[in-house]
């Protein structure tokens, strides 16, 4: 008698034990917001991850920015031949095999082409035909130069200009980071054209990915997804007007001018922050005609959308419009 | 325990208190629904909370006092910017807003429109 | 004598407790989300009424254990939660009221809706701001679908003289 009262009791408590377990860390969540490589990031993620991914984004920022006078980059296009931080130096490497493998319309030695675009953008005035040419002359991921060390020298006019890759890559060393923690279990980490999906919901339940509708109106639809990295491309807001014409701001190099795809969103699903942001904007460029070899590969998923309202969906991907 | 001493079925008094109580609910119901679900957009400037603006009532002509020249517009549950001076005009092309994740930004101006209170679609909006 | 046949009745109330939780869980029914008739709750408020509070409790207890290995931790928490409190509302009110088994069971049931409904807002949530919007429906289904477990318990007293 006394005995099994006992064990019933005992039962009872260590049940009771295991249901008071579950409710430790259902609350570490925290969000934050920086403003980084010309946009807005916001990071989700548990708490005492938030400032090792805030420091990690703003030590790429500082190494990629092409543009103000702490940039690694700046500093590079500027002294022509520079030696660059572990990062910088992985970064390059990274981008032109990327190219090199994929494909030239996305290249980070195209900086004389896109500033030569980004200036008609201020001017509003389009570029001379033969300003375009030459600075077609200055490109070419064979310009960079790697010698001892971590030095690399730029050739000739070459300038570099990381906008295709950077936000990809710095989520990869966001992911890293967070792999080497060992006790992250969920981020999300958006800076609106890239995406780190991290770990596993609190919930358990699949990410939730909605596409915004390039034209402005809704969103084109919403993708389920394990974690992952994740980019799009698109016309969207970035366009710019030249005497009543739109241009796109992305710029194939393969004809120095931009892009006039049929496509209007491509978005890539893979497992590199870099990869899945170079693609996406290659993809765009490249348009409907190689699509087929895009929906096909393994490394990697997309969700393209053209200007007729076709949509281009991988085997795998769980799209639906809503 | 008592078995059989128990009344079984519902007298006329518990009948009043159920039904009061329904009633009560199916009223807070109607005025929950009337209020469209309380979706608000948040302008922040320069990482600050600015203005808070509820989606539930067309408003025009929003502005900010600190800040000149932009002007914003709440239509049919969506927040937009009707007009702004600054170059870029990435702000008035990104059109109208109205899901949890989706935002305005002016960068020049350093501001950002975001929504809050919506039941969470999304987990991120990309584009 | 009395002692066995409880524990053999305890058994049969938990297994056919059981089986109605699960059938109800694979049955869709054009209720709210959450909402079940919660025919389990019969067999509850049966064992409250004839048998011991040790033999009721670990009847709840065991049925919740089932829930956790068929359906889920997830489900588990809230099936829980709800069954919990709702028994402990209609033990107060048998003990200490004179309130209708079909009253009772109407108020087991709502409080049953409601902490569920609390548990779901701090675990997806973790605040109730989100989920007050469900309060009503849950309340509104708690009070039917209680009068009409209520009533099927009352019936079955009525009706076929269990002892």
């Amino acid at each position: 008698m006394f005995f099994k009262n006992i064990s019933f009791y005992s039962l009872l408590s260590a049940f009771l034990l295991l249901c008071s377990c579950s409710f430790d860390n259902k609350t570490n969540n925290a969000s934050s917001e920086l403003f980084v490589m010309d946009t807005i990031c916001s990071v989700s993620a548990d708490k005492d991850d938030i400032n090792n991914i805030c420091s990690v984004l703003s030590r790429v920022d500082t190494a990629l920015d092409c543009f103000s006078k702490d940039g690694e980059i700046a500093s590079l296009n500027e002294k022509r031949s520079v030696e660059c931080s572990d990062t910088l130096y992985d970064f390059i490497k990274k981008s032109t095999s990327l190219s090199a493998e994929y494909g030239n319309e996305i290249m980070l030695s195209g900086g004389s082409v896109t500033m030569l675009w980004k200036k008609a953008q201020n001017d509003k005035k389009l570029p001379d035909i033969s300003a375009i040419r030459s600075s077609l002359g200055n490109i070419g991921d064979d310009l960079i130069c790697f010698d001892n060390g971590n030095t690399v020298t730029l050739k000739d006019n070459c300038i570099l200009d990381s906008g295709a890759f950077a936000k990809g890559y710095a989520l990869d060393l966001c992911k890293d980071m967070l792999d080497s923690n060992k006790n992250s279990d969920y981020a999300v980490i958006s800076m609106t054209s890239s995406v780190l999906l991290y770990g596993s919901k609190p919930d358990n339940s699949k990410f939730k990915v909605q596409i915004r509708n390039p034209d402005g109106n809704g969103t084109l639809g919403t993708v389920e997804t394990e974690a992952c990295f994740l980019s799009t491309s698109g016309g969207y807001e970035r366009f710019f007007t030249v005497d009543g014409v739109d241009y796109c701001h992305i710029i194939d190099l393969s004809t120095g001018y931009p892009t006039k795809s049929s496509l209007t969103s491509v978005t890539v699903f893979c497992d590199s922050g870099i990869m899945s942001d170079y693609l996406s904007t290659k993809i765009l460029i490249e348009g409907t005609g190689n699509i087929n070899k895009h929906l096909n590969s393994d490394l990697y998923k997309i969700a393209a959308f053209d200007d007729k309202g076709n949509s281009y969906i991988s085997d795998g991907l769980n799209f639906y419009e809503n | 325990m008592k078995i059989n001493a128990m009344r079984k079925f519902l007298n006329a008094k518990e009948i009043i208190i159920i039904f009061l109580i329904t009633t009560a609910c199916i009223i807070a119901l109607l005025f929950i629904n009337n209020s469209q679900n309380g979706k608000y957009a948040v302008i922040s400037v320069d990482g600050a909370e600015t203005l808070k603006i509820s989606l539930s009532e067309n408003k025009q002509n929003i502005t900010l006092e600190n800040t000149e020249n932009i002007v914003f517009e709440v239509k049919n549950g969506e927040i937009f910017v009707a007009h702004t001076d600054c170059p870029d005009e990435i702000c008035l092309k990104t059109g109208a807003i109205s899901r949890k994740g989706q935002t305005i930004v002016c960068l020049p101006k350093k501001i950002t429109v975001k929504i809050i209170g919506t039941d969470s679609d999304a987990d991120v909006v990309v584009g | 004598m009395k002692k066995n046949s409880d524990i053999a009745l305890s058994g049969i109330l938990l297994a056919l407790a059981c089986a109605l939780s699960y059938i109800e869980s694979i049955t869709p029914l054009p209720l709210p989300i959450g909402a079940k008739p919660g025919l389990a709750n019969v067999v509850v408020m049966f064992s409250a009424i004839r048998l011991n509070l040790k033999n009721t409790l670990s009847i709840a207890l065991l049925k919740s254990f089932f829930v956790f290995l068929t359906r889920g931790f997830t489900a588990f928490l809230l099936s829980t939660s709800g069954g919990f409190v709702s028994l402990a509302v209609i033990l107060i009110l048998f003990r200490f009221s004179k309130c209708s088994i079909t009253f009772t069971s109407a108020v087991g049931s709502i409080s049953h809706n409601c902490a569920q409904l609390i548990m779901a807002g701090i675990f997806y949530y973790q605040s109730l701001l989100p989920v007050t919007a469900y309060f009503p429906v849950m309340i509104i289904t708690g009070s039917v679908t209680g009068i009409f477990t209520g009533t099927i318990l009352a019936l079955l007293l009525k009706y076929c003289k269990l002892k």
